[in-house]
């Protein structure tokens, strides 16, 4: 009788795996697609000493937030101008001055990303509706390197059209399509 | 089976089934790159713009150049500058894609006779020429350049040695005008024309809406006498031989033989002599007038041209009528041996109807030698035959498209044992070159325009270099250094300014005015009429004496005139010109030979055969379109077809009109002829079909186009009539339009048909080019088209773009949501919802809705010019026009980081914003004070199918029909 039912239990097994596979695989990609996979930077650039312990303001770096619809990320130029004489000693500060004395530039590795259908203003943003950064970029400042995180009180998957749309519900901003879609 | 167990299946299982998770979440990583060069006051994402000049023709008009991370993305015209006023034509806004052409040349090469193409670095190619540049005499072959950098490169000529020559070879600009005022005036000057104090103009055959002397200009000028002043609006009557669009927007037209135009001219001079109170002439001179133009009667006219004396003696009593005309003349109506002749009876026309100081004047200050005359370029085609030069420079020029006479040329350049080409695209001229290097485009470097009169126009760089192309002064001080010309290119410019500044005796420091300058985009004061004394009496009557009757061909005459499109050939390479379609017959992406219905019955020809075209022996093959427009004796063909080599737009199949011209000149003048004598037609057998995007003209009952006279306007405007919109029910709920509520009024009144707004949508939003073979299956994708419409026995053109109707009838259909109504009343399409059911397409009346049937392939460098606000459409997916609306969201962000609504004229569509007449405005109509709030009552004012009530943001005003008073 055991090994008459072998095949069948055998079935019912792979059944068994191969579903719980998929929702493994589901949930994994959920998780990822919320906080993103760790990004590889060349540099790990810490904001939590940039801007916790040094007290750098976010748009120290970020310089356009403010004023575009790209927020930026700084060249190099900018990290030189700090780090020509301080902390030289440190190994990831070395890496970075390293690169820049060979490339010129650092290719960092984008970490946020909104599609090309989507018109997304920074300044309008920050000015207008005067929302924190930590507010979708998750608290940054307790990063080092920075990943895809949300501090949105949405459940919705991040960066997608429902957290958006969750967010411009609840504070009354436009939702016609034109807003966002180009 | 049996070598698996339980626990290593599962096992496994769990390992193929890890190893699989990370895979399928992979995104694509991508870099991001830091601005370069952190310019402090350049923000990514914001656009920025440079005031430089346009160079595509010599009118040299105004532009803004559009500037996003780093690149030039649209040319608009500048709104400050005298000749463009905001306004653009075609081909000045396609000049971007000669810029961002596939075919530029990307660097220096080394082509010698057969041999291969040999990549050649700069230090290399120039060391090559350095030492072969010095045996020998040079000659300098450019296109049209004005003061400055000609008497640079006469400069640097000068040092390579004295025999050394610049030839400036533009065959289309014209001495003649030069000539003709030094013959009736004794003053070798230039015209300065104003249309807008004009009630009459008669204009023999200057195509001034299109390509003659300066067409944004012009058109503007004329706009502005089109709108109704004290009752009345300018009338327009067009002479010619053939049509265009000029005589299209003509409110009479006539055709008269080729070559009697001068005749035509003259016999009315001498007719408004006898019968006009209004003449300029005091009773003294009258009889000397009579006696020298006593031969020219209405019947001698009448004879030679075909027109009838009725014909003739309504266009002096028109002449009579109205007391401010302007005669005009020129293009190809004067492009014979004697256009001089011609453009001096227009003259002594223009005199005697007291134009001067008026309608016309003559500019100072115009160096006579603008060009050189084209009748001297036989003499230097003799030098080279006789081995008297050694190396030939080309810049900016293509004598090999228009030089009729190709084997003889070619023999010639063959003589030559140094030929260098300076140029931006391989054309036919530069092809046959043994060395090519790439100088910089017009948008890439710096140069000052003169544009007379003491008016300077800057050329100020948008960008850096595409390639690796250098500024021609640049290159030429590396190949031979001069002394006495400055090594800094950019030090060598702000020291012209510095001269100019001194000349025209400028207020406070260089410095601040350079930076005032480099915002506006150059100096002028072009604001009053130049005073205008003339004196015809000594000039004219000797001319009179001496003019000799023109001998008329009985048989056919080809009429190769200008393009509205490609101009004289040069804008062949661009797609957005070949797609554009032509004004008159929307044909695209070829160039019929135009032929009255006479003639086809005569040769028995249909619309599409392909027909072979001989004269002066050389012949020419091209497809055949009938039209009654055209005088039975003449053929007409526009250049730009049949490049030997243009790059991948260029079309080929059809032959090049230019060849069949003859090898004669204007007698007074020199210049070019465009006028072929007994032309032959043979009939080949085979047959291309011609694609034209406009089936009929006939609009039927459908009141697309509507007119209302001069008289009714005038009526209705006294009565203080306003527009009642029509009673309709409604069966939707309204949309509410809280903040902004835009519309768009288009007067088609002031619409001259030029295309200037289609091509301005294909480059503001990055409308595919779908070519030949898509258009034939009509899968154009224009969001903005051109119709012309037959009204009232002449036709009329509209500009059809979506109407973002407020009951949509494409958004009830669309089973996605796709396409909705946004509460600013625009019909919005969401691209990336749309599933491409093309319902919407087949529900809309105005069929302005475009299909990407092709995926859209943005060859390098074409990509760069894409304008980073919009979304660049897949296959599948429906597009259309959305009145430019990241051009509306972007000035509202601005509008509310200042706390404020966007002001009337801040937030305006592409099309709208390079009008060059005006015909088209833009606002929103929650606004009181906007200029569309105002005119949305006009009595003229109508939707296209109101029937339908689809009630449309767009409203057309009545076209207004002239009429003679009395």
């Amino acid at each position: 009788m055991k090994t008459k039912n072998l095949p069948l239990i055998l079935a019912v097994a792979m059944i068994m795996w191969v579903g719980i596979v998929i929702i493994l695989a589901i949930v994994s990609q959920k998780i990822i697609h919320r906080f993103g996979p760790l990004p590889e930077q060349p540099v790990e650039f810490s904001h939590t000493v940039h801007v916790n312990q040094l007290g750098l303001e976010c748009l120290y770096c970020h310089s356009s937030a403010e004023k575009s619809i790209h927020a930026t990320i700084p060249s190099s130029s900018l990290c030189l101008d700090c780090h020509e004489g301080v902390d030289m000693d440190i190994p990831e500060v070395k890496k970075m001055l390293a690169i820049i004395e060979e490339k010129g530039e650092i290719d960092w590795e984008r970490v946020y990303e909104v599609k090309d259908h989507v018109y997304f203003s920074h300044r309008v943003h920050t000015v207008i509706a005067k929302i924190e950064c930590q507010e979708c970029h998750g608290p940054v400042e307790h990063m080092t390197v920075a990943i895809r995180a949300s501090g949105g009180s949405s459940d919705r998957g991040f960066m997608e059209m429902g957290w958006c749309v969750t967010c411009h519900e609840r504070r009354g901003a436009p939702r016609e399509c034109i807003t966002c879609h180009k | 089976m049996n070598n698996l167990d339980r626990r290593n299946f599962l096992k496994s299982l769990g390992m193929l089934s890890l190893a699989m998770v990370p895979d399928i979440s992979r995104r694509p990583i991508r870099k991001l790159f830091p601005l370069l060069i952190p310019a402090e006051e350049i923000i990514p994402g914001t656009p920025y713009w440079y005031a430089s000049t346009c160079c595509e023709c010599p009118a040299r008009c105004g532009t803004m150049l559009k500037v996003r991370e780093g690149r030039v993305i649209k040319i608009e015209g500048n709104p400050n500058h005298p000749l463009s006023r905001g306004g653009l034509c075609p081909r000045g806004q396609a000049a971007l894609q000669e810029l961002y052409n596939v075919d530029r040349i990307r660097f220096p090469f080394k082509k010698i006779d057969n041999a291969p193409k040999t990549k050649l670095t700069w230090d290399s190619a120039i060391n090559e020429i350095k030492e072969l540049i010095e045996v020998g005499k040079t000659l300098f072959i450019s296109g049209y350049i004005t003061s400055i950098q000609k008497s640079y490169i006469q400069t640097w000529l000068g040092g390579i040695s004295e025999a050394a020559q610049l030839f400036i070879y533009e065959p289309a600009l014209r001495n003649s005008y030069y000539e003709a005022n030094r013959i009736a005036f004794g003053r070798p000057d230039a015209n300065e024309y104003h249309l807008e104090n004009a009630d009459l103009i008669m204009d023999f055959g200057a195509e001034f809406m299109e390509t003659w002397e300066s067409p944004v200009e012009l058109s503007h000028q004329y706009s502005n006498a089109r709108r109704v002043r004290n009752e009345n609006i300018v009338k327009l009557i067009y002479v010619g031989i053939s049509e265009s669009l000029t005589g299209t927007n003509a409110d009479e037209e006539y055709k008269i033989h080729p070559k009697t135009e001068a005749v035509v001219m003259l016999s009315l001079a001498n007719w408004l002599l006898d019968n006009s109170q209004k003449s300029n002439i005091n009773d003294r001179e009258k009889s000397t007038w009579r006696r020298n133009l006593q031969a020219f009667t209405l019947q001698k006219a009448s004879e030679m041209s075909g027109l009838s004396i009725e014909q003739l003696t309504h266009l002096g009593k028109q002449l009579d009528q109205y007391p401010n005309t302007l005669i005009l003349c020129g293009d190809a109506v004067a492009a014979h041996e004697q256009g001089t002749d011609s453009i001096v009876a227009a003259n002594i026309l223009n005199y005697i109807c007291g134009s001067y100081g008026n309608t016309i004047a003559l500019k100072s200050g115009q160096p006579l030698d603008a060009v050189d005359a084209p009748v001297d370029f036989e003499a230097v085609i003799e030098e080279i035959l006789n081995d008297q030069i050694s190396n030939i420079i080309f810049y900016n020029t293509n004598p090999f498209y228009t030089y009729p006479d190709k084997e003889r040329l070619r023999k010639a350049l063959k003589k030559v044992p140094l030929k260098i080409a300076l140029a931006t695209t391989l054309n036919d001229t530069a092809a046959m070159a043994d060395y090519v290097l790439p100088v910089h485009h017009t948008i890439e470097t710096w140069g000052v325009e003169d544009l007379g009169n003491e008016d300077y126009s800057l050329v100020q760089p948008g960008m850096q270099p595409v390639f690796d192309s250098k500024p021609v002064e640049v290159v030429l001080q590396s190949i031979r250094k001069h002394t006495r010309l400055p090594n800094d290119f950019e030090q060598y410019i702000e020291n012209e300014w510095q001269s100019i500044f001194n000349e025209i005796g400028g207020n406070g420091s260089f410095e601040k005015n350079w930076k005032e300058m480099l915002l506006k985009g150059g100096v002028w004061n072009r604001t009053t009429l130049q005073s205008a004394q003339v004196d015809a009496s000594q000039g004219a009557f000797s001319f009179l004496q001496n003019y000799e009757l023109p001998k008329v061909s009985e048989r056919l005459t080809l009429n190769a005139h200008l393009s509205h499109r490609y101009y004289d050939g040069v804008g062949a390479n661009k797609s957005w010109l070949w797609e554009l379609p032509h004004q008159l017959y929307h044909y695209v992406w070829d160039v019929p030979v135009r032929v009255h219905p006479n003639v086809a019955r005569e040769y028995g020809l249909a619309e599409g055969e392909i027909v072979s075209l001989s004269c002066n022996n050389r012949s020419i093959e091209a497809p055949v379109l009938i039209t009654d427009q055209i005088h039975p004796k003449v053929i007409a063909m526009e250049l730009g077809s049949g490049h030997a080599n243009y790059g991948q737009h260029a079309v080929k199949e059809t032959g090049n009109p230019a060849d069949l011209l003859p090898l004669n000149f204007d007698r007074i003048s020199g210049d070019k002829i465009f006028l072929a004598e007994n032309v032959e037609i043979k009939k080949t057998g085979k047959r291309r079909d011609l694609v034209r995007l406009q089936g009929s003209y006939d609009q039927g009952e459908r009141k697309i186009v509507q007119q209302i006279s001069l008289k009714e306007v005038v009526r209705l405007h006294k009565q203080g009539a306003v527009r009642e919109e029509p009673h309709a029910p409604k069966i939707y709920p309204e949309h509410e339009h809280e903040v902004y509520d835009w519309m768009m009024v288009i007067d088609l009144s002031l619409c001259t048909g030029c295309g200037a707004c289609a091509v301005a949508c294909y480059a503001e939003n990055a409308v595919p080019v779908v070519g030949k073979q898509g258009c034939k299956h009509g899968r154009e994708m224009a969001w903005l088209r051109l119709e012309k419409f037959e009204v009232d026995g002449r036709y009329r053109f509209i500009p059809m773009l979506c109407q973002q109707c407020e009951i949509a009838p494409c958004e009830t259909v669309c089973p996605v949501y796709a396409t909705v109504h946004s509460n600013e009343g625009l019909n919005i399409q969401v691209y990336n919802r749309c599933v491409g059911t093309r319902y919407c397409s087949n529900n809309c009346p105005y069929k302005v809705r475009r299909f990407n049937y092709y995926p859209t392939r943005w060859e390098e460098p074409t990509n760069l010019q894409l304008n980073p606000d919009i979304y660049h459409r897949p296959k599948g997916v429906m597009e259309k026009c959305t009145f430019c609306v990241h051009r509306l969201r972007r000035a509202k962000e601005e509008a509310k980081m200042q706390g404020r609504l966007v002001k009337d004229g801040e937030a305006i569509p592409a099309c709208v914003q390079s009008c060059p007449t005006g015909a088209m405005s833009f606002g929103n109509l929650n606004n009181p004070d906007s200029r569309v709030t105002k005119m949305v009552n006009n009595f003229r004012g109508y939707h296209v199918f109101e029937v339908l009530n689809t009630q449309p943001s767009v409203l057309y005003l009545k076209n207004i029909k002239h009429e003679d008073k009395g």
